[in-house]
C-alpha cells in the first residue's frame, strides 16, 4: 500500500485535534493493520525500547535543573543584570529581552520553558515600561528560539540520538549561532526603535556599581553553561551527567538562597515529570511511524529522488530546507524531527554534509514553525502570557521573519559558523 | 450520571497523585545515581557498572508514567484550529469521534503489549546485579501506561457523552494543570 496513505491517515487525525503521540502511533497500526505485510507486533515492541538511550536521559535532567532555576528566582536576576548591561541601548527592553534568553538559554534546553518561565517574567517588565503588549510577546516569542540553539538544548539530543551524532559536538556547534540569531534581532529590533515602528522608552545607562551588583546576583545563572561546557571540554563527564550536576547544583542553590522550598521542590519535580512524559513520550510514539518509513525504504526513495533532481549538496539542502519550512508551519516541532532525521540522514552522507553542520540547520529550520502561523506553539505561549489576540502577535513578530530567514540561508551556506568550534576542540 | 462522574474524576486524581509520587521519586532517582556514578567515578576510579542500564530502565518507567500524567493535565500537543471552525455541536461529534479512536488504539496497544511480555522476557537484563526480564522495563512499562491512559480516556469519552446529552458537568478537569 501506497506510504501516502499512511501520511494521510496521520493528517486526518490531527485535524481532528488527536494529540500528536495517538496520532502517530494510531495512523502506524492502522496502515499496518491495512497493509498486511509487516506485523504489528514487530512495530508495537519498537515503542518502549526506542526510549532505551544513555543520551535522552539528559532531557529531563536539563528540564529538571531549568524549572529549578525558574523556581529559585533565577529569571529576576538575570533580567536585573540584562537590563544595566544593555537597557540604555536604543530599543532598551527589547535588548534586554533578547540578551536574557542568551543567559536564560544556557540553562534551560526547550524553547517553550524560555518563553514561559523568563517571558512572564520579562513581558510583565516591558509592558511597565511603557511596551505595546503585543510587540513584548512578539520579541519574548522570537527570542525563545535562542534556546534550543545554545546549550543545553532537548532538540539537540533528539537529533543525536536519531542521527547518530555526538551530544558534545552539536551542543558546542551551537553557540556560534545561537549568538548570531541574538545578533540579528538586536539589530532588528534597533531598526524598529530608529525608525519609529515600535515604542521603546529608553533606560537610564545603569552606573558600574548597580552593573557589577546585578552581575554578581546573576553569577550562579552565568556560572551554570560555563560549568557545562567546561565539562563538555575537559571530558569531566557527559552531557547526560552535567544534566544531573547541574540539577544537583541549582537545587542547592535554591536552598542556600531561601528561594526554593520543600513545597516549591515537590512542583519542580512533578511539572518535570509531566514535561518529561509529553516531550520525550513523543519519540516512543513516533517510533512505529519511522519504522514503517525505514521498512519501506522511503530513505533511500527519497535520497534517489532528490538526488535525480541535483547532485550539488546546497540545492538539495534548499529544497530539503523549503519542505521543511513548509511543513514546519503545520506540524509540532518534535514530531518533524523524529519524522524527517531518519529519512534524511541517507541523502546527508551520501552528499558529505556534515550531520552536525545539518543539525544545526535542521534545528533552526524547525524553530522558525514554532512562530509561524498557524500552529506557532511559541506564539500560543504569547497569546496567554501578553495577554493579546493570534491575530496581533502575528503582526508582530512578522518584521522579525526577515533576519531569521537571511540567518537560516547563511548557516545553510557557510558551515563554518556551525562547524569552527567543534572542528577546533574535537577533530 | 453527574455523581459517577464525579466519583470517577475524584478516583482518577487519586492514580495521577500516586503516578507523581512514582514519577517523582524516579526523576530523583535518576539525578542522584548518575551524581553518584560521577563521584564514584572522579574522586574513587570505581563507577558503578550497572548505573548506565538503570537509569536507562528508569528512563523509560519515568516517561510512561510522565505520559499519563501529562495527558491526565491535556498536555499532550494538539494542532488545534481547524475544529473551532465547525459548529458547537459538531465540534463535539469530532471529539467524541477522536476520543473513541484514541481508546481503540490504546486497546490494541495493551492487546500487543500483552503478547510481547512472554517473548521480551526470554531476554534478560545485562549488567544489572540482579537478572530481570528485559519485559518489565518494556512491554510491561508500555502495558501500565496504555491501561493508565485508557482510565483516563474513558473520563474524558464520558464527559463528551454527558455534554452531548446536555448533562452539565461542575469540573471537567482531572486536576488543575502545574
Amino acid at each position: 500500500m501506497s506510504i501516502l496513505v499512511l501520511v494521510l491517515i496521520l493528517v486526518i487525525l490531527v485535524l481532528m485535534e488527536i494529540p500528536i503521540i495517538f496520532a502517530l502511533a494510531a495512523s502506524a497500526l492502522l496502515y499496518l493493520l491495512l497493509d498486511g505485510g509487516i506485523p504489528p507486533l514487530l512495530v508495537v515492541q519498537r515503542i518502549a525500547s526506542g526510549l532505551e538511550s544513555y543520551v535522552l536521559l539528559a532531557i529531563p535532567l536539563f528540564i529538571f535543573s531549568g524549572n529549578l532555576f525558574n523556581r529559585a528566582g533565577i529569571a529576576k536576576r538575570i533580567f536585573s543584570f540584562a537590563s544595566n548591561l544593555v537597557g540604555h541601548i536604543r530599543g532598551s527592553l527589547a535588548h534586554v529581552n533578547i540578551v536574557a534568553s542568551i543567559i536564560f538559554s544556557g540553562i534551560s534546553g526547550i524553547a517553550q520553558a524560555d518563553a514561559a518561565g523568563l517571558g512572564t517574567v520579562e513581558v510583565r517588565e516591558m509592558r511597565r515600561y511603557g511596551f505595546e503588549p503585543a510587540f513584548s510577546g512578539a520579541i519574548t516569542a522570537v527570542s525563545a528560539v535562542i534556546g534550543p540553539i545554545i546549550p543545553p538544548s532537548g532538540i539537540m539530543i533528539i537529533y543525536a540520538v536519531l542521527s547518530n551524532t555526538s551530544v558534545p559536538e552539536l551542543f558546542l556547534a551551537g553557540f556560534i549561532p545561537g549568538l548570531l540569531v541574538a545578533l540579528a534581532l538586536m539589530a532588528t529590533v534597533y531598526i524598529l526603535a530608529r525608525s519609529g515602528t515600535i515604542v521603546a522608552p529608553r533606560l537610564k545607562r545603569a552606573s558600574f556599581n548597580n552593573l557589577a551588583k546585578s552581575f554578581l546576583h546573576a553569577i550562579p545563572a552565568l556560572a551554570a553553561p560555563i560549568f557545562l561546557i567546561s565539562g563538555i571540554l575537559t571530558g569531566f563527564a557527559t552531557p547526560t551527567e552535567l544534566g544531573a550536576l547541574t540539577a544537583v547544583y541549582a537545587m542547592i542553590l535554591g536552598f542556600l538562597y531561601r528561594e526554593l522550598t520543600w513545597r516549591s521542590l515537590g512542583k519542580c519535580i512533578a511539572d518535570t515529570v509531566a514535561i518529561c512524559g509529553v516531550l520525550v513520550f513523543i519519540i516512543a510514539a513516533a517510533t512505529p511511524f519511522s519504522a514503517i518509513l525505514a521498512l519501506k525504504g522511503i530513505p533511500q526513495l527519497l535520497a534517489d529522488g532528490l538526488l535525480a533532481i541535483s547532485t550539488n549538496k546546497f540545492v538539495v539542502l534548499a529544497i530539503i530546507n523549503v519542505a521543511l519550512l513548509m511543513i514546519g508551519c503545520i506540524m509540532d516541532t518534535t514530531a518533524i524531527l523524529l519524522i524527517a532525521v531518519p529519512v534524511l540522514t541517507p541523502i546527508i552522507s551520501q552528499l558529505g554534509i556534515d550531520p552536525v553542520h545539518f543539525g544545526l540547520v535542521i534545528i533552526v529550520n524547525l524553530l522558525l514553525g514554532t512562530l509561524t502561523p498557524p500552529f506557532g506553539i511559541l506564539l500560543f505561549v504569547m497569546v496567554e502570557i501578553a495577554s493579546v489576540n493570534f491575530k496581533q502577535i502575528v503582526k508582530a513578530v512578522a518584521p522579525f521573519y526577515i533576519p531569521l530567514l537571511i540567518f537560516l540561508i547563511i548557516l545553510i551556506y557557510v558551515p563554518q559558523i556551525s562547524l569552527w568550534l567543534p572542528r577546533l576542540f574535537f577533530r | 450520571m453527574t455523581q459517577f462522574l464525579a466519583r470517577y474524576r475524584r478516583f482518577l486524581a487519586i492514580v495521577g497523585r500516586v503516578e507523581l509520587v512514582i514519577g517523582g521519586a524516579l526523576l530523583l532517582f535518576m539525578a542522584m545515581l548518575i551524581t553518584t556514578q560521577v563521584i564514584l567515578r572522579s574522586g574513587f576510579g570505581r563507577p558503578l557498572t550497572w548505573m548506565e542500564e538503570m537509569v536507562t530502565y528508569t528512563l523509560v518507567w519515568l516517561t510512561f508514567i510522565g505520559a499519563s500524567i501529562g495527558l491526565k493535565q491535556r498536555r499532550h500537543v494538539t494542532i488545534s484550529s481547524f475544529l473551532k471552525q465547525l459548529p458547537a455541536r459538531y465540534q463535539l461529534y469530532v471529539r467524541v469521534a477522536a476520543t473513541s479512536i484514541i481508546i481503540v488504539l490504546l486497546f490494541l496497544l495493551i492487546y500487543y503489549a500483552r503478547q510481547i511480555i512472554p517473548i521480551e522476557s526470554s531476554a534478560t537484563t545485562v549488567a544489572l546485579p540482579l537478572d530481570l526480564p528485559r519485559s518489565l522495563f518494556f512491554s510491561v512499562a508500555l502495558l501500565v501506561n496504555s491501561i493508565l491512559m485508557q482510565l483516563t480516556m474513558f473520563y474524558y469519552l464520558l464527559i463528551d457523552v454527558a455534554e452531548l446529552n446536555s448533562i452539565k458537568i461542575a469540573t471537567r478537569a482531572i486536576y488543575p494543570s502545574h
